[in-house]
């Protein structure tokens, strides 16, 4: 059943963003009805409602780009596993390499980030019917409750996603390593070969920046909100305020910290499997150029965007950690130094900054992954053909495809342009309309006066949504990519134990 | 979907110089298959083709018959031979639908290059103790 799930990732992706588009068109009318529904069952249901759904929606998203991870791990790994047949097929002792426990567990992180959302949206019923029922006690408690279990949602499906990629990074690794060296030992009768060191293919600290960014962004809002829940029931009093401590202000920012953090380290394996995916085409050659003894065309210089993916990266995790750092100093000092600094609405357009550049990052690095999928494809039949005839003794050589000129033609660029429209939309929710509160909060006029304040949940929720449906179709690309390396390497190994039996059967 | 349809969708939605350049390499590397593996390959291929679109498909057999005419003699054999006993692999159907949109196309490309393919068939068909090729026409 899961199997199925798995391939269903563009059905779970356009799934997540129709919730979005749905209560983005809820949030419009809320706001144009405003006047009408103030303080009636429709507003209590669409506060709530309004609160939950966009997330689950973005849940949803995050789930579709992780079930593509899935879907493209699998066909790596069975790339790997169909060479390894052929090649015990010629009498090479091969041994299988020990799996660490992120590659065999990150579809289960998804399950379970999607299983927390959707506890959220339950809870979010209870939620609804507390408000209805003017239960201002209860209707507190599953506030507080609810949007933590948002939270751990989110770092299990960012976090697995981030573990997705890693495992990716290892079994692409390993292939890169292993296939130009399995291939030289069948060409020369080797059978022993080194044995394997998958652990060496992991980089230890985007490792552990993925595991931080997973505690921080789980840890920032359940133990806190456990904490608020019982304060909140011992100090229970019609008038109870939060203490600043315990405010939501400085936690809801420390979540925003998880992700930039998780993101930061996406941004960091997709550069890994990048130089991999480069590295797998050096290699390739060099291969080549020894077995079939033939000139190879030298590969493209990295491709330049691959540097600024480092910097939008790095970018985005400064700018949340300084607005993190300003937000707790505001939080401590906020009703005695700075109290009249309106710096609380400058949070979300600063958040939204730091996520719009991790975002640009990731995007570019995406396109980059394309293109060098792109050219590996131009580079696998041709290489594979050439080995092939060297292993039968037939003198024929296929020119392997020059440098290309102008390698980010062959980039999705449709889809990085989707991603800068979500990116920009995700800034027009927030800095526009934080400049307006600002204004209208030197001139003495309340929040209620700016009911368009409503919108900027959903329209920033409706710009992640067309940057993760973006992010997703990236992946949906990158696994058409990845089925057809399947096939050829598949085939083309098959193809290279055929001939050498078939040559060792001629000479005994 | 199968490996060998999602390539052909893949190429078969890139522009026409990037798939003819990925088309000539995949067609080339085929020709080079011990025959077994050779007649599976072409059988995913014909299978995947025929599942397009009638616009992308006749888009992709032009692409496909055009660069099967450059290539080497023997690769063009290599090719035929396979792609004749994938035939009996993948259905009259498939078969068919394949048969008529190549000729079609190489009849498009001049009648002495649809002559020429025709008659290649027959040879390969003969050489190889295989039934007389069933244009459909």
């Amino acid at each position: 059943m899961m199997e199925k799930m798995f391939k269903r990732y563009k059905e779970i992706l356009f799934f997540g963003f129709s919730l979005v588009l749905i209560s983005l068109g809820l949030g419009i009318w809320r706001t144009i009805n405003e006047a009408t529904i103030q303080g009636t069952v429709v507003e209590i249901v669409l506060k709530r409602f309004l609160e939950i759904i966009p997330l689950l929606g973005l849940g949803f998203l995050k789930l579709g780009i992780g079930f593509a991870i899935v879907i493209i791990v699998r066909n790596i790994k069975q790339t790997g596993e169909n060479a390894t047949v052929s090649f015990k097929k010629a009498g090479l002792k091969l041994d299988k390499p020990a799996i660490p426990f992120f590659a065999k567990s990150f579809p289960i992180f998804l399950i379970t980030g999607i299983l927390f959302e959707l506890v959220a949206a339950v809870l979010m019923i209870f939620w609804i019917i507390a408000g209805i029922n003017g239960n201002e006690f209860a209707d507190h408690i599953y506030e507080i409750i609810t949007v933590p279990i948002e939270g751990l949602g989110v770092a299990f499906l960012i976090g697995g996603i981030a573990f997705g990629l890693a495992t990716i990074v290892l079994n692409l690794g390993i292939q890169v390593n292993e296939l130009p060296k399995r291939l030289k030992a069948l060409v020369k009768g080797e059978k022993d070969l080194e044995k394997l060191q998958p652990k060496n293919l992991i980089p230890k600290w985007t490792k552990i920046v993925t595991i931080t960014g997973m505690i921080v962004t789980g840890s920032a809002l359940l133990p806190v909100a456990i904490i608020r829940a019982m304060h909140y029931a011992v100090n229970y009093s019609p008038t109870y305020v939060t203490p600043v401590g315990l405010n939501a202000l400085l936690w809801d920012t420390w979540i925003f910290l998880g992700i930039a953090i998780l993101l930061f380290a996406i941004s960091y394996w997709l550069l890994k499997i990048i130089k991999l995916l480069r590295r797998q085409r050096t290699q390739l050659g060099k291969t080549v150029e020894e077995i079939a003894e033939m000139d190879v065309p030298t590969i493209e210089n990295p491709l330049k965007i691959t540097t600024v993916v480092h910097s939008f990266a790095s970018a985005g995790l400064m700018w949340m950690f300084v607005f993190f750092f300003v937000i707790a100093t505001y939080q401590a000092f906020q009703e005695t130094l700075l109290g009249a600094v309106p710096l609380k609405m400058l949070i979300k357009p600063g958040r939204a900054i730091s996520l719009a550049l991790l975002f640009v990052g990731i995007g570019l690095a995406l396109l980059t992954i394309v293109v060098n999928l792109n050219l590996t494809a131009f580079m696998l039949p041709s290489s594979f053909s050439n080995i092939v005839n060297a292993i039968k003794k037939d003198n024929a050589r296929i020119e392997l495809p020059q440098a290309s000129d102008k390698p980010l033609k062959l980039s999705p660029i449709k889809l990085f342009i989707g991603l800068i429209i979500g990116a920009f939309i995700v800034l027009l929710g927030t800095l526009p309309l934080a400049i307006l509160r600002i204004s209208y909060q030197f001139q003495g006029l309340t929040q209620n006066q700016l009911i368009i304040e409503h919108l900027i949940g959903p329209i920033v929720s409706l710009g992640v949504a067309i940057i993760f449906l973006m992010i997703g179709l990236f992946f949906s690309t990158i696994v058409g990519f990845v089925k057809a390396r399947k096939a050829i390497i598949s085939e083309g190994v098959e193809s290279c134990v055929y001939y050498s039996i078939e040559k060792s059967k001629i000479s005994s | 979907m199968n490996d060998m349809d999602d390539m052909i969708k893949m190429l078969a939605d890139a522009p026409e110089e990037q798939r003819q350049q990925m088309l000539t390499q995949r067609l080339k590397m085929i020709a080079g298959q011990p025959e077994e593996q050779r007649v599976k390959s072409l059988a995913g291929l014909i299978t995947a083709v025929t599942s397009l679109k009638e616009k992308k498909m006749k888009q992709f057999i032009a692409t496909r018959t055009k660069i099967l005419m450059g290539l080497s003699p023997e690769e063009k054999d290599a090719i035929i031979l396979g792609r004749m006993k994938a035939g009996k692999m993948v259905g009259e159907k498939i078969h068919m639908v394949d048969m008529k949109t190549t000729l079609e196309t190489a009849q498009q490309m001049g009648e002495d290059k649809l002559t020429m393919l025709t008659n290649l068939m027959k040879k390969i068909a003969e050489k190889n103790g295989l039934p007389a090729p069933n244009f459909g026409r």
